[in-house]
């Protein structure tokens, strides 16, 4: 299988080779979703909602239609069925999603109630603006650990509570009744962040010649056909994305953003439409990260062996439920971070608020959680006054070791072998003589799944072939986001099939002429995609090997690195004459193939136990060095070293970017990025008021790459595109802790200058 | 009214309002679609273009002020071999990852390495300050700028 590949000696993978796509896009050569242009080409502009809960009492839509170059008003009533449905947790709860067009109760500032289309985009906003909505404000609910009040008001009639995950393991309650054991309770709190890729959520709708509602778009998923043939109630089969490269996702392109509004104006007007949505917008109303809030119970033995631990996190949905049933089981799934732990209690749910939803953002939950069990642990070592490194090794967790759920950790955990690396890259902080400031070193060691839980049935497909002259075509319904999705995918099919590399060509992420592959989430397209293209090659190499043999006879055929075989007796074939034998023998060189994930049951919520949750983790520690100014609260990221075992490194240049850029987008999170909304209303709604990281206050970031060969990825690799960004957070926090001295720590996101000047003048950073 | 500019050695005639941007008359009248739409507030650089050798946000400038310019984009002819040694290095290194701010990105290095600067690391990071890259981190930017200054005019 899939897994058993190791060649022994590797052409193409483990190299840093240079991404096709990556010489194409900085030749400005690539056009993306927003730069698709077709004639007659009308625009689409959202009528948004103004309060956060509201009744529509009216819609007038007479003055948008006389704005010269208006075109349409599309409203609820347009759609056929303007209500989306979903099963988030994939055990059998339909849950009643967002509509296409709000016509009743609005529940977050920014939801969507109509959409107007016009000739140009000027004319469509104008028309947008001339769109008349009658609301009777209703009062709102913003905080979630308010929501979950008896009285509270109701988000959704069935309650505030989207859904509640529990872990159990051993006995925590007996557990903790041992009087010698110290005990402490710490609460961690995350905020709201926004992807804040480049690229603007953007697409061109076009009704094709044969009826096919055709969409290319920004997007992480083009499954989501699925969903858009729902909304028109008509056939699957009748409805295409495609996805051409897209300008960042994290996360943000998970959930459907454009793709309703492409497709019912197209449907409507017959025309193709496109729609852009401003930055200002984005900001406003489209998914953020969970606010988090985390409490944890820890109790260990004076002599600093951990016995249990209570975590209770709650995560605000939101006014639709979107991803967070998923998100909050993830985090539910590594609370206890990557330690042993005898007695476990977790709880996690997420609530409905009149907060802008919350959803998928690069690392789903799982990566909040590092932010609580990575200072926990840092507490509990300060307070039993043991060294924190050694505090964690000792109970790191190691292959074969039991989880928190109950799961079995099998393959490789190298903890302490990053963490070694780790060390021994950051040394000792150095001291300074300057007064007005303090140097901190902090680390945070993680563990991030890869994959989709086990229940979720995922499955990946991709179609293969050789071509007439010798070159190879990979057909795959892959998103290509930007981590080199379809050129990692090029180099196994490369390696494989003895082929150069620029022998392959990948065409990618077309719902109608591409397998499909699942989306690009979940840290699951290398490992599935990955996994389907290892079983496709072997299995057409397995056929040219086949051809060989039977038209030039069994003569130990071997291949050169331009991909011509040739044999013991002096032969030398190329593929194109392989190409004409295969045809002459009625025998094509060509596979589509399915990898399915490892499968298993759903989870046992009652119990808090599952056989298996995800297919496997990726672990790592991060280290940081920061200087405190303690006149004014800022941090300086001195040095940042990250190491991660990712199995095997299919391309190494393209595994330090993921750890790079999670790191940067860690820093920002940690140190400066917020969301901030105000009974709901976004306040930040401008870019330049959306404090991200920009080059000159990031270091250079020392990646330092592991490879155990356990991963359950091809050729034993493991992802790595969500676990770079876990740890940054806590080793940041740790850092700033450990320059302020003990009992100060900020303890909530992100780490401001003010948060830590309040610290370290005595006044609670929190209430500043 | 009428603006006249040279845009990548070739002459554009357009005729445009007053109030249209550089970024909307780019992409809109002249199919640069190298030059992208990230924020409208000139805040994240992904519409840089240079103007008479400057880098400038295009979405935030006014095409009427760039009447007689010589505007150059990321596609821009390049007989010197620049414009080639950047996007060298910058594939090589893979400083882009999705690629949406790259040509902006780019237009900024272009102007730095085409003077001959000879920056420190951490000049070449706040020389850039004004392009936000989500995915990178930047450190591979970093990388490829520096061996493009590294290298810069002795290929040429």
């Amino acid at each position: 299988m899939a897994n058993d590949v190791l060649t022994p000696q590797l052409s193409v993978i483990g190299k840093g080779v240079i991404r096709e796509d990556v010489r194409k896009k900085v030749a400005g050569e690539v056009l993306y979703s927003a730069d698709w242009v077709m004639p007659g080409m009308l625009y689409g502009k959202l009528v948004r909602a103004l309060y956060s809960h509201a009744k529509i009492k009216k819609l007038s839509s007479q003055d948008a239609r006389h704005v010269p170059g208006v075109v349409r008003i599309i409203e609820a009533k347009d759609v056929p069925v303007n209500q989306f449905y979903d099963d988030p947790s994939g055990l059998g709860e339909k849950v009643a999603q967002h509509k296409v067009f709000q016509d009743d109760e609005v529940r977050y500032a920014g939801e969507p109630i109509c959409l107007v289309i016009a000739k140009t985009p000027e004319a469509a906003e104008k028309g947008a603006r001339a769109i008349e909505v009658e609301y009777e404000p209703l009062p709102s609910i913003h905080n979630p650990l308010d929501a979950l009040k008896d009285d509270a008001i109701l988000v959704h009639p069935g309650g505030n509570t989207v859904v509640q995950w529990n872990v159990h393991k051993g006995n925590t309650q007996v557990a903790i009744q041992d009087p010698n054991l110290v005990h402490i309770s710490r609460t961690y709190r995350t905020q709201f962040v926004d992807h804040l890729y480049l690229e603007p959520e953007s697409g061109v709708g076009w009704v094709d010649n044969d009826g096919i509602v055709t969409l290319r778009c920004a997007t992480q998923v083009v499954e989501h056909y699925r969903n858009i043939a729902r909304m028109l109630n008509i056939s699957e089969n009748r409805v295409r994305i495609i996805c051409p490269y897209v300008g960042g996702g994290f996360g943000g392109k998970e959930d459907m953003t454009v793709e309703p509004y492409l497709a019912i104006a197209a449907w409507i007007t017959k025309k193709p439409v496109k729609m852009v949505w401003s930055r200002q917008e984005s900001l406003q109303a489209r998914p953020k990260r969970h606010p988090f809030v985390m409490t944890y119970d820890l109790w260990a033995k004076p002599c600093g062996d951990v016995v249990a631990m209570k975590v209770d996190v709650t995560g605000d949905a939101g006014a639709y439920a979107l991803l967070s049933p998923r998100v909050l089981f993830a985090a539910a799934v590594v609370a206890t971070g990557p330690y042993h732990i005898d007695h476990v209690d977790v709880t996690s749910r997420a609530v409905y608020t009149h907060n802008v939803p919350t959803s998928a953002f690069r690392g789903f939950g799982a990566m909040q959680m590092a932010f609580g069990y990575e200072q926990i642990m840092e507490e509990m070592a300060q307070k039993l006054g043991i060294d924190s490194v050694g505090f964690r090794r000792r109970h790191f967790i190691k292959k074969g070791d039991t989880l928190a759920t109950g799961e079995i950790q099998d393959t490789a955990v190298w903890l302490n072998e990053t963490l070694d690396k780790v060390l021994n890259e950051l040394g000792e902080a150095p001291v300074t003589d300057d007064g007005s400031k303090r140097i901190g070193i902090g680390i945070a060691c993680t563990m991030q799944p890869y994959g989709r839980t086990v229940w979720f049935q995922d499955h990946a497909s991709c179609w293969l072939n050789l071509e007439s002259d010798g070159s190879v075509i990979l057909r795959t319904g892959v998103p290509d986001i930007g981590g080199g999705q379809a050129a990692s995918l090029c180099q196994i099919a490369a390696e494989i099939l003895h082929v150069p590399l620029e022998a392959v060509r990948a065409y990618y992420g077309d719902s109608a002429l591409t397998p499909l592959a699942g989306g690009t989430f979940a840290t699951r397209q290398l490992y599935m995609s990955g996994n389907a293209v290892v079983k496709a090659a072997q299995e057409l190499q397995e056929k040219i090997d086949h051809v060989l043999k039977t038209a030039w006879g069994d003569e130990g055929w071997q291949w050169d690195e331009e991909g011509m075989a040739y044999s013991t007796s002096g032969l030398r074939i190329s593929r194109s004459a392989v190409y004409e034998a295969a045809n002459a023998l009625h025998y094509p060189l060509s596979v589509h193939t399915t990898f399915h994930a490892q499968s298993g049951e759903g989870y046992d919520n009652k119990e808090g136990r599952a056989v298996k949750t995800f297919p496997d983790f990726t672990f790592g520690c991060h280290g940081a060095l920061v200087e405190v100014d303690v006149q004014t609260g800022t941090v300086k990221v001195l040095r940042y070293v990250a190491s991660h075992d990712v199995g095997v490194a299919i391309n190494p240049l393209s595994v330090e970017g993921q750890i790079h850029g999670g790191v940067v987008q860690g820093l920002g999170y940690a140190l400066s990025e917020e969301v901030l909304y105000q009974d709901g209303q976004c306040v930040t709604a401008l870019f330049s008021q959306y404090m991200a990281p920009t080059a000159e206050q990031m270091p250079d970031i020392t990646a330092i790459i592991l490879e155990s060969h356990e991963g359950k990825g091809p050729f034993h690799a493991r992802g790595i595109g969500e676990p770079a960004i876990a740890p940054v957070a806590p080793a940041i926090a740790n850092a700033v802790a450990n320059a302020l001295g003990p009992s100060c720590r900020v303890r909530s996101l992100p780490i401001t200058a003010e948060k830590i000047w309040g610290e370290l003048s005595g006044l609670d950073g929190s209430k500043i | 009214m009428q603006v006249e500019f040279q845009f990548n050695d070739e002459r554009a005639i357009c005729d445009i309002a007053g109030h249209e941007t550089l970024l909307a008359v780019l992409r809109d009248k002249l199919g640069a679609m190298e030059v992208k739409y990230g924020c409208g507030e000139g805040a994240c650089g992904s519409c840089v273009v240079l103007v008479d050798g400057n880098p400038l946000a295009s979405c935030i400038t006014l095409c009427a002020s760039v009447d007689g310019s010589d505007i150059m984009s990321v596609k821009a002819p390049d007989p010197p071999g620049a414009w080639a040694l950047l996007k060298d290095r910058f594939a090589a290194h893979e400083g882009a990852q999705c690629g949406f701010c790259t040509p902006g990105l780019l237009a900024s290095c272009f102007a730095l390495v085409q003077r001959g600067e000879k920056l420190t690391r951490q000049e070449i990071r706040e020389a850039l300050s004004g392009h936000l890259c989500r995915c990178t981190g930047y450190h591979h930017i970093v990388d490829a700028v520096e061996e493009a200054m590294a290298i810069w005019p002795t290929m040429s």
